[in-house]
């Protein structure tokens, strides 16, 4: 059994390299869409990277009215943090925004003469607070929108992140259901061709497969070479795709870090690379198995 | 009707089971006719009722000019070829009827050299014969020791390792011999296997073909050099135009 199978295999092999030109389109061809379910894969990363990168910077500030007292502020405060979605809350006075504000724009003549003319402290006392998750934002809105607060809050400032954060998540999505799809086809292309190639090997090959009849070869030992065949141009275009992938996501490491601070796309590379191989491994096989087993059924008549 | 010996017997000894002797292979009314499409079906009849019968260990010469339907005689055992009518029995049974896994069977059985050699042209001389021993499962060890032996036997261990397209008619010729010896078969069919050799080799061929029939191996021949034929003295079938003209022990070849 064991023998057999190891032989079914070396002259599955045997025949493909005699057969090498149309080996190497073949693998080429179905190196394809590997390489588009790899890159799905990847991009996943690179989007959940950008989300969380926007979601830290997501904030909602309540800027209150000038009367407002800041015990009252505090208190407001205390409220909110007992909100179990709210990660941070952080009191902004009056005094310390004009600070901030003098700070930021010291250099701006323009904006220090206007401010000179105002007289007082024109800036608002405000909290700015962080939520757990960009889906709590609303919650939190909701609840600074109570009655008891109506009087207090001059304005609720809802940052515009979210639907930045909205855009790019539909786009990840958008992206990756595009590439699925063309990845199915390219897929189904694959199968084609890989058929076609094996179908052409049966058919250039029906005098040997006669002749290996006559001296007895069982149907599935004279099958089981075609499979393999098959199998071969899979898992071969699964571990060039697999070698492809790993070299640019080394090579463009570098590059994509300076872009995206903190995004190191190797290091999520090589946490993910079992699943990466699996992956590609199943996508080459199956792609391998479903060609071959179409075509030797079709044109390996007993 | 039982043999006239036999009912003597059963006057003596009383009711005694008849047993029909069995062959190894036993044509039975077989008759083949080809339809040539391409002439708008022409009929070609090449084989036209014919019956014998090969025991097992025998050493047959087919014997008939070129067109009589030798090959078609063998095709027919082999099962390349489907009979118009008639059967062939192999040990007793009828190989038409057989399941796909007797039918490979009774190829491992049977050693043929084609006429036109049928060698896997992707494969060197050593693969061709490995490829039978791997199809009948002989282990690698057995592989590695039977096949220098045997192409020591007919003369090619210098061409091992070529292709079949870069071998001389008469080497190609004695590779597919190799590949028909190599597994000890039950019955070797060779359909012309001398064609292609010089006279040094067509002697030597015919010796192993001898000594094999002598250790056992039931040989069935087809050959139209009268040469061979009157020098082994064995059993000569002569076909002429699909049917049996003659059947003779130690025949000779005429025509
Ligand atoms: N596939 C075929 N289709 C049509 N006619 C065929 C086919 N094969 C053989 N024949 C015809 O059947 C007849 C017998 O052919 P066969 O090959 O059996 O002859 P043979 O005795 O082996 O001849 P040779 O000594 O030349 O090899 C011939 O007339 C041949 O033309
Ligand atoms: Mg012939």
């Amino acid at each position: 059994m064991l023998t057999s199978l190891k032989r079914t295999i070396g002259l599955g092999w045997q025949n493909m390299v005699r057969d090498g030109g149309i080996a190497v389109a073949n693998i080429f061809i179905m190196m394809i869409p590997i390489l588009l379910v790899s890159s799905i894969f990847l991009l996943k990363d690179i989007s959940r990277y950008m989300i969380d990168a926007l979601q830290a910077k997501a904030d909602i500030s309540v800027y209150f009215n000038e009367n407002t007292t800041e015990d009252d502020i505090l208190k407001v405060k205390q409220d909110i943090t007992s909100i179990p979605q709210v990660n941070e809350v952080k009191y902004i006075s009056k005094d310390q925004a004009l600070l901030d504000f003098t700070e930021r724009h010291k250099d701006s003549a323009t904006l220090m003469e206007s401010l000179s003319q105002v007289n007082g402290n024109p800036f608002l006392a405000s909290l700015n607070i962080k939520a757990m998750g960009m889906s709590d934002y609303d919650q939190v809105a909701s609840f600074l929108g109570q009655e008891q607060y109506k009087a207090m809050v001059n304005k609720v400032n809802y940052s515009e992140k979210k639907s930045v954060i909205e855009k790019i998540f539909f786009l990840t999505a958008g992206v990756s259901k595009t590439g699925l799809i063309l990845a199915a086809i390219l897929g189904f292309v694959s199968v084609l061709v890989t058929f076609n190639t094996i179908r052409m090997a049966i058919l250039n090959r029906r005098e040997e497969i006669a002749i290996q009849r006559l001296v007895g070869a069982s149907h599935w030992f004279i099958r089981g070479q075609f499979f393999v065949e098959g199998l071969i141009f899979g898992l071969l275009a699964a571990i060039f795709c697999f070698l492809i992938s790993s070299g640019i996501s080394w090579y463009a490491n570098s590059s994509l870090e300076a872009l995206m601070p903190g995004l190191n796309l190797w290091n999520n590379y090589m946490a993910g690379i079992g699943t990466m191989f699996l992956l590609q491994f199943a996508t080459g096989t199956i792609l391998g198995t479903i060609s071959s087993m179409i075509a030797t059924t079709r044109y390996l008549k007993v | 009707m039982l043999p006239k010996s036999f009912q003597a017997c059963q006057r003596k000894f009383g009711p005694v089971r008849y047993i029909k002797k069995a062959s190894m292979i036993r044509f039975n009314n077989i008759t083949k006719v080809y339809q040539v499409k391409a002439a708008g079906h022409k009929r070609v009849v090449a084989l036209d009722g014919i019956s014998f019968g090969v025991e097992k260990g025998e050493f047959v010469s087919v014997v008939g000019r070129s067109g009589a339907g030798k090959t078609t005689l063998f095709k027919l055992l082999l099962m390349e070829e489907k009979p118009t009518g008639g059967s062939v029995l192999y040990k007793n049974e009828n190989i038409y009827k057989f399941k796909p896994k007797n039918i490979n069977n009774l190829r491992r059985n049977v050693g043929a050299v084609f006429q036109d050699y049928k060698l896997l042209p992707n494969m060197t001389v050593t693969e061709n014969i490995a490829y039978v021993m791997k199809v009948i499962g002989s282990s690698d060890a057995e592989i590695r020791r039977d096949i220098p032996k045997i192409l020591e036997i007919v003369e090619l261990e210098d061409r091992a390792q070529n292709f079949p397209a870069e071998l001389s008619g008469g080497e190609a010729q004695r590779a597919a011999i190799a590949r028909a010896l190599i597994h000890r078969p039950e019955v070797v069919l060779a359909d012309e296997p001398t064609g292609n050799l010089d006279p040094y080799h067509t002697l030597d061929i015919l010796k192993l073909f001898l000594k094999i029939n002598e250790m056992g191996t039931t040989v069935i021949l087809a050959s139209h050099n009268r040469e061979i034929i009157n020098k082994l003295k064995k059993r000569v079938v002569t076909l002429d135009q699909g049917k049996i003209v003659r059947d003779e022990a130690k025949g000779r070849f005429s025509l």
